[in-house]
């Protein structure tokens, strides 16, 4: 269960492939390093008659045209390439690594000659110096080749590295760190190393298959290893030599070498996938679009005139297989109307947003309940329908306006596009209406912002234009998730503004999702209360917000120390001891009991809903009963 | 009123990012004064340059001109290195509670860092370890778990225990609530509420928001553009703001009671009608000229000094 206890192991050994590459590598280095203490025959021995045998008892690989045991050369061969790889791998990282420690902690003029360096080595033709090495200082000697090439590869390790560590030392605790006056070496090794380990251990699985291929491939040319010293590229080369006479030859050496690098790239990879998040969250799928149930296309104009613009009833929404995210929400908003829905993180409010649109993520679905648009149940409605709707009907703005727009085009292109797509528009006219739309989002130059980048807007400017991109359809109904959390408050109180002007211009319904109960004062009409996937209380503001019927959103008041704005600051302010439980531990019965100061026995029933405020409702079993201020609630 | 020494004393600070054409200059002339055990509010939107300051006080970024004195001593210009003599009283707790503890250290092993660095022997340091976990509202037992194992709040709770842990004379509180929600929020609060009476210590307490300033300040200076709008007692400048900015600033945080928020709205409202007629901002003048709704021409060409109304410091040439 905790985290803490379920070591890299266990998870590392889950991965068949993993196991066995271990177990083979394992093999490999141990057995070839102490190979001439066991191998049945020396590697030089020539058994005359038994030249060119397939696998035997007596010879587990068979023997080559000299009658020598193929295996007990591969093992003796092996130890050879295993330290070659080995040697590559160290001067590879211990050149690289140091390098780039140095580079990410003085930066500047060091890391741009650190870098332009790599760079040269990068540049340089690897096998061509290495053959000319090889001209130099003969060919017998593979480890002064080795430690050549560790040299030439290692820019790879240390680009690599660089950026890791760079990310590394932004993190606070390294600054935290640095306060503490540790030293930068007790910086690198106790703060950043251990951050980095993993890509470390997939550069050196990486590398040491370089170390073995680069070897065959020179072995392979004659160079390493004389005769009658066996190496793997001499033994390939040698098989290939006799290939029409003996085929099999060929087999060991080419099985060894590409088991090796088989083995030490799956450990890469193990190492690579790191922590593999079990959010059980399954991926994409097109098919998840195809195998819901059709809905027959709307026709809009011809949609009943239901009283709510946007009815949510009875709404469960969860992730496949597992637990809920929303349970049994029942909201609804009528035309030119605003309803806040505010709570604390993980209470389910963006999910209940997200489902309206249909922009739930992959693995989470809606499980029963209706979502009527106009009176029409859109809740089973595929992609292409929901198309439809959205954008003409229904628009989403979300709490990063980044999101909603594409870094890559302009603003006017963004603008024009939805324009003419959804409202079928010239270009020009599509042009003149984006103009019209910025000078209605209340941006100053709009000629100038048409032009321009999403980058080159600032914060509130930028929430403007995806406010804007969101009104191209002329929507009815506008979802805006946290629009302002992002921002500084008088921007916030800026957007505010918009947003309640269109509301009042275009008659739209808003639904705004937050944490800020201020905003819910300032700009909705009615309010949701949700907590852990449910609407704990619902109904008029002003109702709400000054005479809370639920405990929790008394509580919450409490704990918002603008509450007393313009008052006197409390000494303490009413917090609610605990978090909000975890969605897989939800209950039916009331799931804010254990964090009540007013529970007792009949809150372990399972919850009911009762009428309260003016049309609204609240879910507490001891609704009626209890008196409510913003500070009794705490069980401090 | 005193003669003690104060906490900390910060005189005409300036920093500045870049060099030659393209630098910056981030804060200027900035002047306050933390006397032992109190609580200084740091409030400003973003590009105020109140993180900053507290960068500058921690010695993480580079001093222009000015000077910072920590009980007495200048430490202005000392290196990290040598600020283990000179300000080793001055701890930090940072906003993001996700990447300011270490992922790969236990609780305990985070906590003793400093202690061990100093020559404290590490079953002593554990046992000081679980004492102030216990201290900031956590079990002894959090010691030996992973930052993974918390929530956002507790995460802060153990960066608040981090800084205690030296028995400092100063923490600087960087947005140390901004990140969590409301419940949690007013747990930490509290917390920190409950430390500057029990504790000998000083918070430099910086932070967007003027309400939640409020609450554990005692002082507040209001940050616009890197310079001083306002600087006073915390009640006075949050309930009878004098500077046009702080009046922005109030009027626009909406307040969750229905009443109060209408007031409210009112007046950002008003100062939004009466901004229309606004002086064009030369950068010569008063940083806050072209949002201000009673700037009048000098605003643009001459910078208010600081001047003292009613007890409250303010610049503004018209507050």
């Amino acid at each position: 269960m905790s985290p803490a206890k379920k070591s890299k192991l266990p998870h590392f050994l889950k991965r068949p492939g993993a196991v066995l590459s271990l177990v083979w590598l394992a093999f490999i280095v141990i057995g070839s390093l102490t190979a001439p203490l066991w191998v049945p025959f020396d590697f030089a021995q020539q058994n005359v008659g038994f030249e060119l045998l397939t696998p035997n008892s007596q010879f587990l690989l068979g023997t080559d045209e000299l009658g020598r045991d193929i295996f007990s050369r591969i093992m003796v061969a092996g130890a050879g390439t295993i330290v070659g790889a080995t040697i590559t791998v160290l001067v590879a990282f211990g050149i690289g690594l140091p390098a780039a420690f140095v580079s990410a902690q003085y930066g500047g003029k060091v890391e741009a000659f650190f870098s332009r360096f790599a760079e040269v080595i990068f540049a340089l033709p690897g096998l061509v110096m290495i053959l000319a090495l090889v001209g130099a200082i003969g060919q017998e000697k593979m480890e002064p080749l080795m430690v050549f090439f560790g040299f030439l590869i290692s820019p790879a390790v240390y680009r690599v590295l660089l950026g890791q560590i760079i990310s590394i030392r932004q993190r606070l605790y390294v600054d935290a760190a640095r306060l503490n006056g540790l030293s930068s070496i007790r910086i690198n090794l106790r703060h950043i190393l251990p951050g980095i380990w993993r890509t470390v251990l997939v550069q050196v699985a990486l590398i040491f298959v370089a170390g073995i291929g680069i070897q065959a491939g020179l072995s392979f040319l004659g160079i390493g290893p004389q005769e009658p010293n066996p190496s793997w590229g001499a033994m390939i080369l040698q098989a290939s030599n006799l290939i029409y006479f003996s085929p099999w030859m060929m087999v060991p050496p080419g099985l060894i070498l590409v088991l090796t690098v088989f083995a030490a790239n799956e450990l890469a990879d193990v190492f690579g996938e790191g922590e593999a998040q079990n959010s059980g969250v399954k991926p994409f799928s097109f098919k998840d679009l195809k195998g819901r149930r059709r809905a027959n296309l709307p026709v809009v104009e011809a949609a009943p005139k239901a009283a709510n613009l946007l009815e949510l009833k009875h709404l469960v929404v969860g992730v496949e297989g597992k637990h809920e995210l929303v349970t049994d929400v029942s909201l609804a908003i009528r035309q030119g109307e605003v309803l806040g829905v505010v709570g604390e993180s993980g209470c389910g409010k963006t999910m209940t947003a997200l489902s309206v649109i249909g922009l739930l993520p992959p693995g989470v679905k809606v499980r029963s309940g209706s979502i009527l648009l106009n009176g029409i149940d859109i809740a089973d409605w595929n992609e292409q329908e929901l198309n439809t709707v959205r954008g003409s009907e229904m628009a989403y703005i979300s709490q990063e306006p980044m999101v909603a727009l594409d870094p890559m085009f302009t603003v006017s292109h963004q603008l024009v596009y939805p324009l003419k797509r959804i409202r079928g528009l010239s270009k020009a006219a599509a042009k003149a209406e984006a103009l019209e739309l910025l000078r209605q989002v209340g941006i100053v130059n709009p000629e100038r912002v048409l032009k321009s980048y999403p980058h080159q807007l600032s914060g509130g400017m930028a929430q403007r234009v995806a406010i804007a991109l969101a009104l191209t359809g002329n929507p009815r109904l506008l979802i805006a998730d946290e629009p302002t959390t992002a921002l500084d408050v008088t921007i916030q109180a800026e957007i505010l503004d918009l947003l309640r002007a269109l509301v009042q211009q275009r008659g739209m319904g808003l639904v705004i999702v937050t944490h800020n109960l201020g905003v819910v004062a300032d700009i909705a009409d009615q309010v949701a209360v949700m907590y852990a996937g449910q609407v704990i209380e619902a109904g008029p503001v002003a109702d709400v917000l000054l005479n809370p019927a639920h405990p929790y959103t008394s509580a919450l008041l409490g704990a918002d120390p603008h509450f007393g704005a313009d008052g006197v600051m409390p000494d303490r302010l009413a917090s609610i001891p605990g978090a909000v439980p975890p969605a897989w531990e939800w209950t039916s019965s009331c799931r804010f009991a254990a964090r009540c100061n007013f529970a007792t026995e009949i809150c372990k029933q399972p919850l009911q809903e009762k009428a309260a405020h003016q049309g609204g409702a609240v879910k507490c079993m001891r609704f009626g009963e209890l008196t409510l201020t913003t500070t009794n609630h705490g069980k401090n | 009123m005193t003669n003690t020494t104060p906490l900390l004393e910060v005189t005409d600070l300036s920093v500045q990012y870049g060099k030659g054409k393209t630098a910056f200059t981030a804060v200027s002339d900035i002047s306050f004064v933390i006397q032992p055990g109190q609580v200084l509010g740091l409030v400003g939107e973003s590009g105020s340059g109140k993180s900053t300051i507290g960068k500058a006080i921690l010695g993480l970024e580079k001093v222009k001109t000015g000077s910072i004195k920590f009980l007495g001593t200048d430490i202005t210009h000392d290196s990290l290195k040598r600020r283990k003599k000179t300000a080793a009283g001055i701890r930090v707790v940072f906003q993001d509670p996700y990447s300011s503890l270490n992922p790969a250290l236990t609780v305990g092993e985070t906590l003793i860092e400093p202690l061990v660095v100093d020559g404290v022997k590490r079953e002593d340091a554990l046992a000081l370890a679980r004492e102030v976990l216990v201290k900031v509202g956590l079990s002894p037992e959090a010691a030996d778990r992973y930052p993974r194992n918390f929530s956002g709040g507790q995460r802060q709770r153990i960066a608040i225990a981090r800084a205690l842990i030296v028995r400092p004379k100063l923490i600087v509180l960087d947005e140390p609530v901004s990140a969590l929600d409301l419940s949690t929020q007013a747990q930490v609060l509290n917390l920190l509420a409950d430390l500057s009476q029990s504790e000998d210590v000083g918070f430099l307490f910086i932070a967007h928001d003027l309400d939640v300033v409020r609450f554990l300040s005692d002082d507040v200076v209001v940050l616009y553009k890197g310079r001083v709008m306002e600087h006073g007692d915390v009640n006075r400048v949050v309930t009878a703001p004098k500077h046009p900015y702080t009046q922005t600033l109030t009027a626009a945080a909406p307040a969750p009671n229905p009443h109060v928020q209408k007031v409210r709205r009112e007046a950002w409202q008003q100062l939004q009608v009466s901004k229309k007629q606004h002086v064009a901002d030369i950068g010569q003048g008063c940083p806050f000229v072209a949002r201000c709704p009673i700037a009048q021409e000098n605003c643009a060409t001459e910078i208010p000094a600081l001047r003292e109304v009613t007890g409250v410091k303010v610049s503004c040439h018209y507050a």
